[in-house]
């Protein structure tokens, strides 16, 4: 793999580091759930089933059922697909388009005024509720849950992109480049941009995390992929009128949310920690 | 005599209100090589990356130009210079740690060049590599092409610098404190390696240094350069055998001597003034043995010399008149 070619022992390196170890091993629990819902689901995890409502987790339902008689378990596990499918493409979107924003604005100077203006507006508002105001407006839908949640983190993406782009830009090989009579593109492209990408994969791993938790807000209240597509924060949010007699309800998935959060923070500590070429030694 | 293959004329750079180079002239003829010499902060650099059009932000030519080949570079829009550059002219740096792209084989570097400006395929660009690989002097160049700057030694990142400013057959090879950076060791095997590939393909250098065993060793002739002026200029032999600049002087005194008795290191009184405050005269008036008033009027003008030898030093006008 080129990663592990380039930089020799990144995978030994990360895979040594205890927290990132623990991280991904969660991460990966929660991520084949969701993977795997279809034939790890015992249950149809939309069919209602009125003789088994609120049926606490017993034999026939590991972890029971909420009012209408779906099963949780199965709900909780087409819920943390859904979830990490949102989460995915929130920090792909804001990948591809805070790193473009990003690198622009640290690349060349004209560009870097108005475009991180631009990223401060947007991140003057706090990121939840700047995602909620957007998908209450664009209406619940999965796609529109993924565009507000990507709005509301590019700017964070965007500023460590630029920040890596501005350290690289003064690296003498960059002149090197210049000097050959490589483009200002190509020397972005080709020279700047690889070298600047550290930082913006363990920023990635956050904002898939807080996409993650972001994503349950806008579901818990309702703006988020409606009914009766499982989400994490929906299943919370179903029952939180029977928390009294089915506590289960929001606890199973409530558990789900604090695994993939955990799981991929850990993984971003690890990353940061193998990446960062001043902490390198301290791992080892 | 033919025309010089770069003719630089009162070539004056600033950065703002500070003037870091000023009315600087020298030529360079084909195949020549003319050792910049001066302390840190005296222009040189600046004066390599003017010709290259490479000026840090904020560094303009405000009079004056360099002429390559009949093209004045001081004067192309960048797309042509991006043209010329690691074409007709190329320059190698004194980092050779950070000079390479650690993301890139070495190969892939030096293919770069002959890809973008000899129009080569991958396949043939990374064939060609291998082989200048192999003129630098890289020990098992096939394998060393696909390896990454980290894993080559100072010596070797210098010697791929090289070949990937060789890569074009530049007329004009601009070298930037080539050696400082290395071993004392490393540094005799660069400046052999130079040499040899100097006089093979015939092309001029501007070797830009602050270390006068080098210029003494490699250069045809030699520029002195003292707070973005030219101080002293000349052949080089002529220059070393008989200095007629006191700075000149005061640099070859600052030589340590390997024979004789040990004394204190000779040096020179003083540091090189900031462009901030260069005085308004000479400017090495403040730290000359023989500085008296005139000196601090007016800046000395380029004096003619026997030998091929010129010196802006109020002495020699005086000495004339």
């Amino acid at each position: 793999m080129a990663v592990a070619k380039r930089v020799p022992g990144t995978w030994s390196r990360l895979l040594a580091h205890p927290s990132f170890r623990l991280g991904l091993v969660l991460f990966a629990l929660v991520a084949l759930c969701g993977l795997l819902a279809a034939w790890l689901a015992p249950y149809d995890p939309l069919r209602n089933n009125f003789r088994a409502r609120l049926v606490a987790p017993g034999e026939a339902h590991w972890l029971g059922t909420d009012r209408f008689g779906r099963d949780i378990l199965s709900r909780t596990l087409y819920g943390a697909q859904v979830s990490l499918r949102i989460g995915l493409a929130v920090a792909g979107v804001t990948a591809l388009v805070g790193g473009a924003v990003g690198a622009l604005a640290g690349f060349a100077r004209r560009l870097d005024g108005p475009l991180m203006r631009f990223m401060d507006a947007l991140m003057a508002f706090p990121a939840v509720l700047l995602a909620i105001a957007l998908a209450a407006a664009l209406g619940p839908s999965e796609v529109n849950a993924i565009l507000a949640l990507s709005i509301a983190y590019v700017p964070r993406t965007a500023r460590v992109m630029r920040a890596g782009v501005m350290v690289v830009r003064e690296f003498p090989f960059v002149e090197g480049a210049q000097a050959i009579g490589a483009s200002s593109t190509r020397v972005l492209l080709r020279h700047v941009l690889p070298n600047a990408l550290a930082p913006l994969v363990v920023q990635q791993t956050y904002v898939f995390a807080l996409a993650v938790l972001a994503e349950a807000v806008l579901s818990f209240l309702g703006v988020g992929p409606p009914p009766p597509t499982p989400t994490l924060g929906g299943i919370i949010s179903e029952g939180r009128d029977y928390i009294q007699e089915a506590p289960w309800i929001s606890i199973v998935p409530g558990i789900g949310i604090a695994l993939t959060v955990l799981g991929l923070n850990l993984m971003g500590d690890g990353l940061r920690d193998a990446l960062d070429p001043r902490l390198r030694d301290a791992v080892r | 005599m033919t025309a010089p293959l770069l003719s630089v004329r009162d070539l004056s750079v600033t950065f703002g209100p500070v003037r870091v180079l000023e009315g600087l002239s020298f030529d360079l003829a084909q195949g020549e090589v003319l050792g910049v010499v001066g302390e840190s902060g005296s222009g040189k650099s600046m004066t390599a990356l003017a010709i290259m059009g490479l000026l840090p932000r904020g560094g303009r030519v405000v009079a004056g130009r360099a002429v390559l080949e009949g093209q004045e570079v001081t004067a192309l829009p960048e797309r042509d210079l991006q043209r010329l550059r690691g074409a007709r002219m190329a320059m190698i740096f004194q980092e050779p740690m950070t000079s390479l792209n650690p993301v890139l084989t070495v190969g892939e570097q030096v293919a770069e060049v002959l890809r973008q400006h000899r129009g080569m395929n991958r396949r043939a660009a990374h064939a060609e590599a291998v082989k200048l690989l192999r003129l630098v002097e890289i020990p098992a160049a096939e394998r060393r092409v696909d390896d990454y700057p980290h894993q080559l030694s100072g010596g070797q990142r210098q010697r791929a610098m090289i070949a990937i400013a060789l890569a074009c057959r530049p007329r004009l090879l601009i070298a930037d404190e080539p050696t400082t950076a290395l071993d004392a060791t490393v540094q005799a095997g660069i400046l052999d390696l130079l040499r040899g590939l100097q006089r093979e393909f015939g092309m001029a250098v501007l070797l830009i240094t602050h270390d006068l065993g080098v210029v003494a060793d490699f250069a045809d002739r030699v520029l002195v350069m003292y707070a973005g002026r030219v101080a002293e200029t000349g052949p080089a032999a002529a220059l070393f055998a008989h200095p007629q600049h006191p700075y000149t002087r005061a640099l070859l005194a600052a030589i340590p001597r390997l024979t004789g008795p040990i004394a204190g290191l000779p040096s020179i009184p003083g540091v090189v003034p900031s462009p901030m405050d260069f005085p308004a005269g000479c400017r090495f008036a403040p730290r000359c043995p023989h500085a008296h008033l005139e000196c601090t009027l007016a800046p000395p003008p380029l004096v003619p010399l026997p030998d091929g030898v010129a010196a802006a030093c109020i002495l020699h006008l005086e000495r004339a008149s």
